[in-house]
């Protein structure tokens, strides 16, 4: 039997604007689960690389930073909201895959499922100067 | 047509998202199209008036200081993610914040 790509990963989009997420960043964190997609387990000393990939939502997504880690690793990083507004995140898992005779090829999961950044705020409006007025106007 | 002088203000509306923080403020050349890349004050949001407008004294901006001419004001919304929405831009106002100069040929006389 030949073990297809890994099985799939967990990725969360943190709270915006939290303790832990400061303005302006978008902070994204996942955890393999340690499984082969036949539900057999991935040795806990092979490396994985997560590959974090952003795109519109739907995809397609166009990888941003691969990141080496364990099986189960939990793994978090931080991007900063521009220049990625508007978009999503999901990642990927490649790791040392045996076949049926033990042989090792590199095998890389289906992405995650996506992590959407919210849509920036809409334009102000009924835009106008104004002539200064009583008791309004802090010097 | 007006001059608008330091203790002048923008009036806008917000728009409708319920996470804006603050606003940038940018002022550009009369009549052309705003641009993210032009520097900008940023001021936090202050509650609307009872009519729902915000407003901002011009006077109050360090990058207003020595408006003189006709100038285009574009506003943004600026949500808690740090995301910056679309411009509203007002146009061609004509500031004049320099103070005109000292009389001369001055004397006293009988």
């Amino acid at each position: 039997m030949i073990r297809a790509a890994l099985a799939l990963l967990l990725l969360t989009c943190a709270g915006i604007a939290q303790a832990a997420c400061p303005v302006g960043v978008t902070c994204l964190s996942w955890q393999g689960d340690g499984h082969y997609t036949d539900n057999t387990t991935i040795p806990a000393n092979f490396v994985v690389v997560y590959t974090l990939l952003y795109g519109v939502k739907g995809g397609p997504y166009t990888a941003l930073a691969g990141y080496n880690g364990g099986p189960t690793q939990a793994m978090s990083t931080n991007i900063k909201t521009p220049p990625y507004p508007k978009t999503c995140f999901v990642v990927t898992a490649t790791a040392d895959t045996p076949d049926s005779t033990g042989k090792l090829s590199k095998q890389t999961s289906v992405p995650s499922g996506e992590a959407c950044q919210k849509p920036p705020p809409g334009a102000p409006s009924n835009g106008s100067i104004a002539a200064p007025s009583n008791g309004s106007v802090v010097h | 047509m007006s001059q608008f002088g330091p203790t002048s203000r923008i009036k806008f509306k917000q728009p409708p998202d319920a996470d804006i923080v603050a606003n940038r403020v940018r002022f550009h050349a009369a009549n052309t199209q705003p641009d993210l890349a032009t520097p900008y004050d940023e001021v936090p949001v202050t509650p609307p008036d009872a009519d729902g407008f915000t407003y901002i004294v011009v006077g109050s901006l360090p990058k207003a200081a020595n408006l003189d001419g006709e100038y285009d004001v574009a506003i943004t919304a600026v949500d808690d993610a740090g995301q910056e929405g679309a411009f509203l831009d007002i146009d061609a106002v004509d500031f004049d914040f320099v103070p005109p100069g000292a009389p001369t040929d001055g004397s006293v006389v009988a």
